[in-house]
Protein backbone atom coordinates (compact mmCIF):
# COMPACT_ATOMS: atom_id res chain seq x y z
CA UNK A 1 0.00 0.00 0.00
CA UNK A 2 1.24 3.43 -0.84
CA UNK A 3 2.48 5.73 1.85
CA UNK A 4 -0.05 8.24 0.66
CA UNK A 5 -2.92 6.01 1.71
CA UNK A 6 -1.26 5.27 5.04
CA UNK A 7 -0.91 8.95 5.67
CA UNK A 8 -4.54 9.57 4.75
CA UNK A 9 -5.62 6.86 7.15
CA UNK A 10 -3.42 8.27 9.89
CA UNK A 11 -4.89 11.72 9.45
CA UNK A 12 -8.41 10.34 9.26
CA UNK A 13 -7.89 8.59 12.57
CA UNK A 14 -7.05 11.97 14.05
CA UNK A 15 -10.39 13.25 12.79
CA UNK A 16 -9.16 15.10 9.73
CA UNK A 17 -12.25 15.45 7.54
CA UNK A 18 -10.35 16.39 4.42
CA UNK A 19 -8.23 13.24 4.70
CA UNK A 20 -11.38 11.17 4.94
CA UNK A 21 -12.78 12.85 1.86
CA UNK A 22 -9.54 12.19 -0.02
CA UNK A 23 -9.68 8.56 1.00
CA UNK A 24 -13.22 8.27 -0.33
CA UNK A 25 -12.28 10.00 -3.58
CA UNK A 26 -9.34 7.68 -4.09
CA UNK A 27 -11.32 4.45 -3.78
CA UNK A 28 -14.87 5.38 -4.67
CA UNK A 29 -14.62 4.16 -8.25
CA UNK A 30 -13.35 0.74 -7.26
CA UNK A 31 -15.77 0.27 -4.41
CA UNK A 32 -18.66 1.38 -6.57
CA UNK A 33 -17.48 -0.90 -9.39
CA UNK A 34 -17.50 -3.93 -7.13
CA UNK A 35 -20.90 -3.04 -5.71
CA UNK A 36 -22.29 -2.50 -9.18
CA UNK A 37 -20.98 -5.85 -10.37
CA UNK A 38 -22.39 -7.62 -7.36
CA UNK A 39 -25.77 -5.94 -7.33
CA UNK A 40 -26.36 -5.12 -10.99
CA UNK A 41 -28.20 -1.96 -10.05
CA UNK A 42 -26.77 1.50 -10.04
CA UNK A 43 -28.71 3.05 -7.18
CA UNK A 44 -28.26 0.05 -4.93
CA UNK A 45 -24.57 0.04 -5.75
CA UNK A 46 -24.27 3.68 -4.83
CA UNK A 47 -26.13 3.15 -1.55
CA UNK A 48 -23.91 0.25 -0.66
CA UNK A 49 -20.81 2.22 -1.62
CA UNK A 50 -21.88 4.96 0.75
CA UNK A 51 -22.57 2.47 3.52
CA UNK A 52 -19.27 0.71 2.96
CA UNK A 53 -17.28 3.93 3.17
CA UNK A 54 -19.18 5.07 6.24
CA UNK A 55 -18.50 1.77 7.97
CA UNK A 56 -14.88 1.76 6.93
CA UNK A 57 -14.28 5.28 8.16
CA UNK A 58 -15.96 4.57 11.47
CA UNK A 59 -13.88 1.46 12.01
CA UNK A 60 -10.57 2.69 10.64
CA UNK A 61 -9.00 1.92 14.01
CA UNK A 62 -9.70 -1.76 13.41
CA UNK A 63 -7.70 -1.84 10.20
CA UNK A 64 -4.37 -3.61 10.56
CA UNK A 65 -1.94 -1.16 8.98
CA UNK A 66 0.45 -4.00 8.19
CA UNK A 67 -2.02 -5.16 5.56
CA UNK A 68 -3.28 -3.65 2.35
CA UNK A 69 -6.04 -1.11 2.68
CA UNK A 70 -7.86 -1.85 -0.55
CA UNK A 71 -8.76 -5.50 0.15
CA UNK A 72 -10.00 -4.51 3.59
CA UNK A 73 -12.18 -1.79 2.11
CA UNK A 74 -13.47 -4.03 -0.67
CA UNK A 75 -14.24 -6.75 1.85
CA UNK A 76 -16.49 -4.32 3.72
CA UNK A 77 -18.20 -3.37 0.47
CA UNK A 78 -18.64 -7.02 -0.49
CA UNK A 79 -20.17 -7.81 2.87
CA UNK A 80 -22.60 -4.92 2.56
CA UNK A 81 -23.65 -6.11 -0.87
CA UNK A 82 -24.14 -9.67 0.33
CA UNK A 83 -26.28 -8.42 3.20
CA UNK A 84 -28.44 -6.48 0.78
CA UNK A 85 -28.71 -9.44 -1.55
CA UNK A 86 -29.87 -11.57 1.33
CA UNK A 87 -32.57 -9.06 2.14
CA UNK A 88 -33.97 -8.15 -1.18
CA UNK A 89 -35.62 -10.04 -3.93
CA UNK A 90 -33.46 -9.48 -6.92
CA UNK A 91 -34.93 -7.35 -9.59
CA UNK A 92 -35.70 -8.95 -12.94
CA UNK A 93 -32.58 -8.86 -15.00
CA UNK A 94 -32.21 -7.61 -18.49
CA UNK A 95 -30.31 -10.76 -19.24
CA UNK A 96 -33.54 -12.72 -19.42
CA UNK A 97 -34.85 -10.46 -22.16
CA UNK A 98 -31.51 -10.51 -23.85
CA UNK A 99 -31.48 -14.28 -23.99
CA UNK A 100 -34.68 -14.21 -26.00
CA UNK A 101 -32.89 -12.43 -28.81
CA UNK A 102 -31.72 -14.54 -31.74
CA UNK A 103 -28.12 -15.67 -31.54
CA UNK A 104 -25.39 -14.89 -34.02
CA UNK A 105 -26.56 -11.48 -35.06
CA UNK A 106 -24.37 -10.77 -38.04
CA UNK A 107 -24.39 -7.01 -37.80
CA UNK A 108 -23.10 -6.88 -34.25
CA UNK A 109 -20.43 -4.37 -33.61
CA UNK A 110 -17.66 -6.55 -32.33
CA UNK A 111 -15.87 -4.27 -29.91
CA UNK A 112 -18.97 -2.91 -28.25
CA UNK A 113 -20.68 -6.25 -28.05
CA UNK A 114 -17.72 -8.03 -26.60
CA UNK A 115 -17.77 -5.83 -23.50
CA UNK A 116 -21.55 -5.99 -23.29
CA UNK A 117 -21.58 -9.74 -23.72
CA UNK A 118 -19.00 -10.16 -21.00
CA UNK A 119 -21.01 -7.91 -18.71
CA UNK A 120 -24.18 -9.85 -19.37
CA UNK A 121 -22.39 -13.12 -18.88
CA UNK A 122 -20.99 -11.83 -15.61
CA UNK A 123 -24.49 -11.22 -14.40
CA UNK A 124 -25.27 -14.86 -14.88
CA UNK A 125 -22.29 -16.15 -13.01
CA UNK A 126 -22.49 -17.61 -9.58
CA UNK A 127 -21.96 -14.82 -7.07
CA UNK A 128 -18.63 -16.00 -5.69
CA UNK A 129 -17.27 -16.72 -9.18
CA UNK A 130 -18.29 -13.26 -10.30
CA UNK A 131 -16.80 -11.51 -7.32
CA UNK A 132 -13.51 -13.35 -7.65
CA UNK A 133 -13.33 -12.73 -11.41
CA UNK A 134 -14.13 -9.02 -11.05
CA UNK A 135 -11.59 -8.54 -8.31
CA UNK A 136 -8.92 -10.27 -10.37
CA UNK A 137 -9.56 -8.89 -13.86
CA UNK A 138 -11.21 -5.54 -13.21
CA UNK A 139 -9.67 -4.50 -9.92
CA UNK A 140 -6.33 -6.14 -10.63
CA UNK A 141 -6.08 -7.62 -7.15
CA UNK A 142 -3.69 -10.50 -6.57
CA UNK A 143 -5.00 -13.90 -5.56
CA UNK A 144 -3.72 -13.33 -2.03
CA UNK A 145 -5.57 -10.04 -1.79
CA UNK A 146 -8.75 -11.57 -3.15
CA UNK A 147 -8.46 -14.37 -0.64
CA UNK A 148 -8.17 -11.76 2.09
CA UNK A 149 -11.12 -9.82 0.71
CA UNK A 150 -13.36 -12.85 0.40
CA UNK A 151 -11.99 -14.51 3.52
CA UNK A 152 -11.28 -17.82 1.84
CA UNK A 153 -8.20 -19.81 0.77
CA UNK A 154 -6.15 -18.77 -2.25
CA UNK A 155 -6.79 -22.14 -3.90
CA UNK A 156 -10.51 -21.58 -3.69
CA UNK A 157 -10.17 -18.15 -5.26
CA UNK A 158 -8.13 -19.61 -8.14
CA UNK A 159 -10.74 -22.26 -8.72
CA UNK A 160 -13.50 -19.65 -8.77
CA UNK A 161 -11.63 -17.43 -11.23
CA UNK A 162 -10.86 -20.38 -13.54
CA UNK A 163 -14.48 -21.52 -13.49
CA UNK A 164 -15.65 -17.98 -14.14
CA UNK A 165 -13.40 -17.77 -17.20
CA UNK A 166 -14.66 -21.06 -18.47
CA UNK A 167 -18.33 -20.12 -18.04
CA UNK A 168 -17.79 -16.72 -19.64
CA UNK A 169 -15.95 -18.30 -22.56
CA UNK A 170 -18.77 -20.78 -22.95
CA UNK A 171 -21.28 -17.94 -22.97
CA UNK A 172 -19.35 -16.04 -25.64
CA UNK A 173 -19.16 -19.17 -27.77
CA UNK A 174 -22.88 -19.84 -27.45
CA UNK A 175 -23.68 -16.26 -28.27
CA UNK A 176 -21.49 -16.43 -31.37
CA UNK A 177 -19.32 -13.57 -30.24
CA UNK A 178 -16.14 -15.47 -30.98
CA UNK A 179 -16.07 -16.40 -34.63
CA UNK A 180 -14.81 -19.93 -34.60
CA UNK A 181 -16.03 -23.26 -35.82
CA UNK A 182 -18.92 -24.45 -33.58
CA UNK A 183 -17.27 -27.84 -33.29
CA UNK A 184 -14.05 -26.37 -32.15
CA UNK A 185 -15.20 -25.57 -28.65
CA UNK A 186 -16.77 -28.81 -27.64
CA UNK A 187 -14.50 -29.05 -24.66
CA UNK A 188 -15.71 -25.85 -23.05
CA UNK B 1 1.75 -30.80 -25.19
CA UNK B 2 -1.56 -32.61 -25.04
CA UNK B 3 -4.96 -30.94 -25.40
CA UNK B 4 -5.92 -32.07 -21.89
CA UNK B 5 -3.22 -29.88 -20.42
CA UNK B 6 -3.94 -26.87 -22.56
CA UNK B 7 -6.71 -25.24 -20.60
CA UNK B 8 -5.09 -25.51 -17.18
CA UNK B 9 -1.82 -24.21 -18.59
CA UNK B 10 -3.67 -21.38 -20.31
CA UNK B 11 -5.26 -20.47 -16.99
CA UNK B 12 -1.83 -20.49 -15.42
CA UNK B 13 -0.60 -17.97 -17.97
CA UNK B 14 -3.67 -15.77 -17.51
CA UNK B 15 -3.19 -15.91 -13.74
CA UNK B 16 0.13 -14.16 -14.29
CA UNK B 17 -1.67 -11.55 -16.42
CA UNK B 18 0.24 -12.76 -19.47
CA UNK B 19 -0.78 -14.23 -22.80
CA UNK B 20 0.06 -17.23 -24.94
CA UNK B 21 3.32 -15.71 -26.13
CA UNK B 22 4.70 -16.06 -22.62
CA UNK B 23 4.52 -19.84 -22.93
CA UNK B 24 6.02 -20.99 -26.25
CA UNK B 25 4.86 -24.63 -26.00
CA UNK B 26 1.33 -23.36 -25.37
CA UNK B 27 1.46 -21.04 -28.37
CA UNK B 28 2.85 -23.81 -30.60
CA UNK B 29 0.08 -26.17 -29.58
CA UNK B 30 -2.57 -23.52 -30.25
CA UNK B 31 -1.19 -23.08 -33.77
CA UNK B 32 -1.40 -26.77 -34.55
CA UNK B 33 -4.71 -27.64 -32.78
CA UNK B 34 -7.86 -25.86 -33.99
CA UNK B 35 -9.89 -26.86 -30.96
CA UNK B 36 -7.37 -25.45 -28.51
CA UNK B 37 -6.91 -22.37 -30.67
CA UNK B 38 -10.67 -21.70 -30.47
CA UNK B 39 -10.55 -22.19 -26.73
CA UNK B 40 -7.70 -19.72 -26.47
CA UNK B 41 -9.69 -17.25 -28.60
CA UNK B 42 -12.65 -17.48 -26.24
CA UNK B 43 -10.45 -16.93 -23.20
CA UNK B 44 -8.81 -13.99 -24.90
CA UNK B 45 -12.23 -12.50 -25.61
CA UNK B 46 -13.24 -12.91 -21.98
CA UNK B 47 -10.16 -11.11 -20.72
CA UNK B 48 -10.41 -8.41 -23.38
CA UNK B 49 -14.12 -7.94 -22.79
CA UNK B 50 -13.65 -7.55 -19.04
CA UNK B 51 -11.00 -4.90 -19.57
CA UNK B 52 -13.17 -3.06 -22.11
CA UNK B 53 -16.23 -3.16 -19.91
CA UNK B 54 -17.19 0.32 -18.85
CA UNK B 55 -18.62 0.60 -15.43
CA UNK B 56 -20.85 3.54 -14.62
CA UNK B 57 -19.31 6.08 -12.30
CA UNK B 58 -20.79 6.95 -8.94
CA UNK B 59 -22.51 10.28 -8.64
CA UNK B 60 -20.45 13.30 -7.75
CA UNK B 61 -22.32 13.73 -4.46
CA UNK B 62 -21.17 10.39 -3.15
CA UNK B 63 -18.21 11.80 -1.24
CA UNK B 64 -20.27 14.54 0.38
CA UNK B 65 -22.94 12.03 1.34
CA UNK B 66 -20.36 9.78 2.94
CA UNK B 67 -18.87 12.70 4.83
CA UNK B 68 -22.30 13.73 6.05
CA UNK B 69 -22.87 10.16 7.14
CA UNK B 70 -19.71 9.95 9.23
CA UNK B 71 -19.87 13.46 10.61
CA UNK B 72 -20.39 13.50 14.38
CA UNK B 73 -24.03 14.14 15.17
CA UNK B 74 -25.42 15.97 18.17
CA UNK B 75 -26.92 13.62 20.71
CA UNK B 76 -30.63 13.14 20.20
CA UNK B 77 -32.66 14.78 22.95
CA UNK B 78 -34.41 12.63 25.52
CA UNK B 79 -38.20 12.62 25.44
CA UNK B 80 -38.30 14.78 28.57
CA UNK B 81 -35.81 17.19 27.07
CA UNK B 82 -37.75 17.24 23.83
CA UNK B 83 -40.75 18.37 25.84
CA UNK B 84 -38.98 21.57 26.73
CA UNK B 85 -36.86 20.23 29.52
CA UNK B 86 -39.71 20.77 31.98
CA UNK B 87 -39.19 17.42 33.62
CA UNK B 88 -35.53 18.09 33.99
CA UNK B 89 -36.25 21.38 35.72
CA UNK B 90 -38.70 19.74 38.07
CA UNK B 91 -36.44 16.85 38.92
CA UNK B 92 -32.85 17.86 38.39
CA UNK B 93 -31.43 14.37 38.76
CA UNK B 94 -28.36 13.49 36.82
CA UNK B 95 -28.62 10.64 34.35
CA UNK B 96 -26.25 8.50 36.44
CA UNK B 97 -28.37 8.90 39.53
CA UNK B 98 -31.49 8.26 37.49
CA UNK B 99 -30.01 5.00 36.21
CA UNK B 100 -29.00 4.05 39.76
CA UNK B 101 -32.50 4.79 41.04
CA UNK B 102 -34.01 2.69 38.28
CA UNK B 103 -31.61 -0.13 39.06
CA UNK B 104 -32.29 -0.06 42.79
CA UNK B 105 -35.99 0.13 42.16
CA UNK B 106 -36.00 -2.95 39.97
CA UNK B 107 -33.76 -4.85 42.36
CA UNK B 108 -35.99 -3.92 45.30
CA UNK B 109 -39.06 -5.18 43.50
CA UNK B 110 -37.33 -8.49 42.81
CA UNK B 111 -36.14 -8.79 46.41
CA UNK B 112 -39.56 -7.99 47.88
CA UNK B 113 -41.25 -10.46 45.55
CA UNK B 114 -38.73 -13.16 46.44
CA UNK B 115 -39.14 -12.60 50.14
CA UNK B 116 -42.92 -12.61 49.92
CA UNK B 117 -42.72 -15.89 48.02
CA UNK B 118 -40.38 -17.28 50.67
CA UNK B 119 -42.69 -16.34 53.53
CA UNK B 120 -45.60 -17.91 51.70
CA UNK B 121 -43.55 -21.04 51.02
CA UNK B 122 -42.56 -21.26 54.69
CA UNK B 123 -46.20 -21.05 55.75
CA UNK B 124 -47.21 -23.70 53.24
CA UNK B 125 -44.38 -26.01 54.28
CA UNK B 126 -45.19 -25.56 57.93
CA UNK B 127 -48.85 -26.17 57.25
CA UNK B 128 -47.91 -29.35 55.41
CA UNK B 129 -45.87 -30.52 58.37
CA UNK B 130 -48.75 -29.96 60.77
CA UNK B 131 -51.46 -31.36 58.57
CA UNK B 132 -50.59 -35.07 59.05
CA UNK B 133 -50.36 -34.65 62.81
CA UNK B 134 -54.01 -33.81 62.94
CA UNK B 135 -54.93 -37.05 61.18
CA UNK B 136 -52.32 -39.73 61.90
CA UNK B 137 -51.56 -41.99 58.97
CA UNK B 138 -52.05 -45.70 59.08
CA UNK B 139 -49.10 -47.87 60.14
CA UNK B 140 -47.77 -44.96 62.03
CA UNK B 141 -46.17 -45.85 65.30
CA UNK B 142 -48.35 -45.17 68.38
CA UNK B 143 -48.45 -41.61 69.39
CA UNK B 144 -47.41 -42.55 72.91
CA UNK B 145 -44.05 -43.88 71.80
CA UNK B 146 -43.29 -40.64 70.06
CA UNK B 147 -44.15 -38.41 72.90
CA UNK B 148 -41.46 -36.94 74.97
CA UNK B 149 -41.53 -37.51 78.73
CA UNK B 150 -43.59 -34.93 80.45
CA UNK B 151 -46.07 -34.65 77.64
CA UNK B 152 -49.71 -35.20 78.15
CA UNK B 153 -50.65 -38.07 75.84
CA UNK B 154 -53.73 -39.93 74.88
CA UNK B 155 -52.86 -43.63 74.91
CA UNK B 156 -56.13 -45.09 75.97
CA UNK B 157 -58.54 -47.23 74.07
CA UNK B 158 -62.14 -46.31 73.38
CA UNK B 159 -64.13 -46.63 76.52
CA UNK B 160 -61.12 -46.44 78.78
CA UNK B 161 -60.07 -42.92 79.43
CA UNK B 162 -56.40 -43.12 79.90
CA UNK B 163 -54.96 -39.70 79.98
CA UNK B 164 -51.56 -40.27 81.46
CA UNK B 165 -48.91 -37.88 82.52
CA UNK B 166 -45.39 -38.96 82.04
CA UNK B 167 -43.01 -38.48 84.90
CA UNK B 168 -41.71 -34.94 84.71
CA UNK B 169 -38.45 -35.98 86.39
CA UNK B 170 -37.40 -37.89 83.25
CA UNK B 171 -37.01 -34.70 81.32
CA UNK B 172 -36.74 -31.80 83.63
CA UNK B 173 -35.48 -29.35 81.01
CA UNK B 174 -38.18 -30.03 78.43
CA UNK B 175 -41.31 -28.02 78.13
CA UNK B 176 -44.49 -30.03 77.93
CA UNK B 177 -45.67 -30.06 74.35
CA UNK B 178 -49.17 -28.92 75.15
CA UNK B 179 -47.74 -25.85 76.82
CA UNK B 180 -45.91 -24.89 73.71
CA UNK B 181 -47.43 -23.89 70.41
CA UNK B 182 -46.25 -26.06 67.51
CA UNK B 183 -46.07 -22.86 65.49
CA UNK B 184 -43.96 -21.05 67.96
CA UNK B 185 -40.82 -21.19 65.89
CA UNK B 186 -42.52 -20.21 62.69
CA UNK B 187 -41.41 -16.64 62.75
CA UNK B 188 -37.84 -17.64 63.54
CA UNK B 189 -37.80 -20.27 60.81
CA UNK B 190 -39.31 -17.81 58.39
CA UNK B 191 -36.69 -15.23 59.14
CA UNK B 192 -33.98 -17.86 58.70
CA UNK B 193 -35.49 -18.93 55.40
CA UNK B 194 -35.65 -15.33 54.26
CA UNK B 195 -32.00 -14.86 55.16
CA UNK B 196 -31.03 -17.97 53.19
CA UNK B 197 -33.14 -16.85 50.27
CA UNK B 198 -31.46 -13.48 50.34
CA UNK B 199 -28.15 -15.26 49.99
CA UNK B 200 -29.39 -16.76 46.78
CA UNK B 201 -30.60 -13.50 45.33
CA UNK B 202 -28.26 -12.31 42.61
CA UNK B 203 -26.38 -9.17 43.24
CA UNK B 204 -27.22 -8.59 46.86
CA UNK B 205 -23.62 -9.05 47.82
CA UNK B 206 -23.87 -11.88 50.33
CA UNK B 207 -21.31 -14.61 50.00
CA UNK B 208 -22.68 -18.05 49.25
CA UNK B 209 -19.77 -19.65 51.06
CA UNK B 210 -21.70 -19.61 54.30
CA UNK B 211 -23.54 -22.69 53.19
CA UNK B 212 -26.93 -21.27 53.90
CA UNK B 213 -26.21 -20.62 57.55
CA UNK B 214 -28.64 -17.92 58.46
CA UNK B 215 -26.49 -16.72 61.30
CA UNK B 216 -23.63 -16.24 58.92
CA UNK B 217 -25.74 -14.41 56.42
CA UNK B 218 -24.34 -11.06 57.29
CA UNK B 219 -25.36 -8.71 54.53
CA UNK B 220 -22.45 -7.41 52.61
CA UNK B 221 -24.11 -4.25 51.49
CA UNK B 222 -26.15 -1.53 53.02
CA UNK B 223 -28.70 -2.07 50.34
CA UNK B 224 -29.69 -5.41 51.88
CA UNK B 225 -30.10 -3.80 55.27
CA UNK B 226 -32.24 -1.16 53.69
CA UNK B 227 -34.49 -3.66 51.99
CA UNK B 228 -34.80 -5.78 55.13
CA UNK B 229 -35.68 -2.72 57.22
CA UNK B 230 -38.13 -1.62 54.60
CA UNK B 231 -39.84 -5.01 54.76
CA UNK B 232 -40.31 -5.04 58.51
CA UNK B 233 -43.63 -3.19 58.46
CA UNK B 234 -44.88 -5.90 56.12
CA UNK B 235 -43.27 -9.04 57.48
CA UNK B 236 -43.91 -8.50 61.19
CA UNK B 237 -47.69 -8.00 60.99
CA UNK B 238 -47.85 -10.81 58.47
CA UNK B 239 -45.95 -13.18 60.74
CA UNK B 240 -48.14 -12.18 63.67
CA UNK B 241 -51.30 -12.77 61.69
CA UNK B 242 -50.06 -16.12 60.44
CA UNK B 243 -49.11 -17.19 63.95
CA UNK B 244 -52.51 -16.19 65.33
CA UNK B 245 -54.24 -18.09 62.56
CA UNK B 246 -52.19 -21.21 63.16
CA UNK B 247 -52.67 -21.05 66.89
CA UNK B 248 -56.38 -20.84 66.30
CA UNK B 249 -56.19 -23.92 64.14
CA UNK B 250 -54.07 -25.71 66.72
CA UNK B 251 -56.53 -24.95 69.45
CA UNK B 252 -59.35 -26.47 67.48
CA UNK B 253 -57.19 -29.45 66.61
CA UNK B 254 -56.19 -30.14 70.20
CA UNK B 255 -59.80 -30.09 71.26
CA UNK B 256 -60.74 -32.72 68.75
CA UNK B 257 -57.88 -34.98 69.78
CA UNK B 258 -58.66 -34.89 73.48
Amino acid sequence: MSDEVRELVRRSLRGDQSAMADLVDQFRGQVFGLCYRMLGHRQDAEDMTQEAFARALRSLANWDNQREFKPWLLAIAGNRCRSLQALRVRRPKLIDEFDALPDRAADRQQARNLAEEVELALERLREDYREAFVLFHEHQLSYAEIAETLDCPVGTVKTWVHRARRELADHLRRRGVVQESPDALRRI
Amino acid sequence: MRCAEFESRLNGVLDQRLWLDADPPLAEHAQTCGECRALAACYEAVVAGSSQARLPQPSSELTSRVMADVAPRPASPRPDEAAGGALRRISPVSSGRRRLARSISSRSVIAVAAMAATVLAAVVVRWGQLGPARQPRRNQEPLASRQAPGDWISAGTPGQPALTQATPSHAPNKTPRNNRSPYQGLAAETSQTVAVAMQLLPGVGISAKDGGNAAAAEPASDWVHGVADGLKPVTEPTAGAVNSFLELLATGDGGSRS
